[in-house]
């Protein structure tokens, strides 16, 4: 068979065993950076009760919006507290914050050790992220939710079936996230200060997901917009999934456009870090 | 081990206008133009051997490390590296790598010492017991048992520079790459970073190339130094060579009984003279052995000492470009 190589000398011929061996790799690594985050204990308390507060403050709104109203944009008000909950609960996992690791890797010249590693540099940091969103889904998201939905009684979803589709959408959700900042952080290579364009970018992420205002409540015009775009796969693709909201042939088509967005962006931000791997002698070190 | 050919590497960059109308024009204009930063340097390096590879900033030092190790691809050139060709097969090429970029950790940064290592097991997929032992034998070398359990970011320079070293050499690898290793360790510090890279050289003839700017590293280190400038290869050679070729020769220091006159001797200039002492430049290629006697003819002597040239003087001058225009002419 022949071997075919790309520009940064990544082996593109298929092995299955080394497939398999490597996989482990990477799990492993993803294991380290669970056990990392694992290290803020203290900060993760503070984190939930932080989510907890929030949820409560969007929760009195949609009450207060709700009364006399049966409805608004498809939502009840039970729909509209479990969406606040949830969306707290996913805030983190989905890291709509965004995070600065990789930039500040980069920035620092620290992806010179990375890269002088066997390991695909884009599946070593899929893998960190990995772990860091089963660590928030873990110790974040789910005491979140269930704290939240103990005190403001939401909604609990249908059927099995549903919260399937739930953890799907999460798994879909969180690797559009990656995907996304992985670009996004890259962009710092090309300027002298990466902040001005990780807040415009997670300002779009944080606004088009749906965490701030549920996508429901958009404007018409707003709400075509929101569902052209991709970002609402971080939450109100999910928490309508579990709301019982989005089914059957319309949900086959969103989580299909996710997919297709999750290739696009694996591809733009491969090729974003082959065109960074060969800048890396203008700025030395 | 390595073997490189006519290498070359070049770049673009563009210029940049500046302020507000320079912005502008930025966006519409584009002119470039071409840096070389590794321009046609070729050598070869032997299994085993401990070379310095030197050369100013910005000379071409990390490029060509870079193009080593497989993350850089160049523009022209050959280059194998246990017969592979880096870039080409890079994940293979880089299991047999170890690098310590000194001013970077490949540790990480929030995790004790020991998990890290532990990752970096699995990574290199080290067999458990050949973990033991390194670990060992590191420990033993380089005493990390104090702070494996202590977080990478709580450790002093020169643990973090031991745990990295220790990090680099976990899976055996043949080829070592160390860019800056004692940068800003204190004497003690360097001594054991030194002598950790001189044991694993000789007792597991790791080959080893070593940069730097601390002449003390190469002095106790390398016999060989092969040095860059402005991406051309300056000199490959034994340190020694490099002494007396671009030294300004040795320099003999005669303490006579009483203050000579005006002293005329072949291949001596006299380049200083306090009292009775004085100071005769031997020239380069000169012999002290010639000299000497004629010392002696006239007057008494009562002590001669010979001072070698100072490795740290060489490199300034050659840095500086001084013998570099000598040579030519």
């Amino acid at each position: 068979m022949a071997q075919r190589y790309d520009a940064l000398g990544r082996d593109f011929t298929i092995h299955a065993s080394v497939c398999t061996i490597s996989s482990v790799i990477y799990l492993h690594i993803a294991a380290k950076s669970f056990q990392k985050n694992l290290a803020y204990r203290a900060a993760n308390v503070a984190g939930i009760l932080t989510n907890t507060f929030f949820g409560a403050i969007y929760i009195s709104i949609y009450t207060a919006l709700f009364r006399g109203r049966g409805d608004v944009g498809g939502l009840d008000v039970r729909d509209a507290v479990t969406y606040a909950i949830i969306a707290q609960s996913l805030l983190m996992v989905m890291s709509a914050f965004g995070n600065r690791e990789l930039s500040e890797a980069i920035v620092k010249g620290q992806i010179v050790t990375d890269l002088s590693r066997p390991l695909d540099f884009y599946l070593y940091w899929a893998a960190i992220d990995l772990g860091r969103a089963v660590y928030f889904l873990l110790f974040r998201g789910a005491p979140t939710f269930v704290i939240g939905m103990l005190i403001f009684r939401g909604r609990l979803p249908a059927d099995a079936g549903t919260w399937l589709l739930f953890f799907s959408s999460i798994v879909t959700g969180t690797l559009l996230s990656f995907t996304f900042r992985f670009i996004a952080n890259s962009l710092a290579f090309w300027t002298t200060d990466a902040r001005g364009i990780l807040y415009l970018t997670n300002t779009l992420l944080m606004f088009f997901a749906g965490f701030i205002v549920p996508i429901n409540f958009f404007p018409a015009w707003l709400r075509t917009l929101a569902e052209a775009l991709p970002f609402r796969g971080l939450a109100q693709v999910p928490i309508n999934v579990y709301l019982g909201k989005m089914t059957g042939p319309a949900l086959a088509r969103v989580l299909g456009e996710q997919v297709l967005w999750l290739i696009a962006w694996v591809l733009i931000g491969r090729w974003v870090l082959g065109r960074m791997v060969q800048r890396l002698t203008v700025n030395g070190g | 081990m390595i073997s490189v050919v006519a290498l070359k590497k070049e770049f673009r960059v563009y210029r940049h206008h500046r302020g507000a109308l320079g912005a502008v024009r930025n966006l519409v204009t584009r002119e470039a133009h071409v840096v070389h930063a590794v321009d046609g340097v070729s050598f070869r390096i032997a299994p085993g051997e401990l070379v310095g590879y030197l050369g100013p900033n910005g000379a071409g030092k990390s490029t060509t490390l870079k193009i080593l190790t497989g993350i850089l691809v160049p523009t022209d050139g050959e280059v194998r590296v246990a017969g592979r060709v880096p870039w080409l097969q890079r994940t293979e090429h880089v299991r047999g790598l170890g690098a310590v970029f000194g001013q970077r950790t490949g540790l990480w940064w929030d995790l004790p010492v020991i998990e890290s290592l532990d990752l970096l097991r699995h990574i290199y997929r080290v067999p458990a017991d050949r973990y033991r032992q390194n670990l060992r034998l590191f420990d033993a070398l380089l005493d990390l048992g104090p702070f494996l359990d202590t977080p990478v970011r709580s450790l002093s320079l020169g643990q973090r520079m031991r745990a990295d070293l220790a990090a680099a050499l976990l899976h055996d690898p043949m080829l070592l790459f160390l860019d800056e290793p004692t940068i800003g360790l204190d004497v003690v510090a360097k001594e054991r970073i030194r002598g950790f890279i001189r044991a694993i050289n000789r007792e597991r003839g790791t080959t080893v190339i070593l940069t730097t700017h601390d002449l003390g590293d190469v002095e106790k280190l390398c016999e060989r130094v092969i040095m860059i400038d402005h991406g051309r290869l300056v000199f490959d050679g034994a340190l020694e060579t490099l002494r007396q070729r671009f030294g300004e020769g040795r320099v003999l220091v005669v303490d006579f009984e009483t203050p000579p006159g005006p002293l005329s001797l072949p291949g001596a200039e006299t380049i200083r003279q306090e009292a009775n002492r004085v100071w005769l430049r031997v020239a380069a290629h000169g012999s002290v052995a010639g000299i000497v006697p004629l010392l002696f003819r006239d007057q008494r002597v009562l002590d001669l000492s010979v001072q070698e040239p100072e490795i740290e003087e060489v490199v300034r001058r050659i840095y500086e470009g001084h013998l570099l225009a000598d040579e030519a002419g």
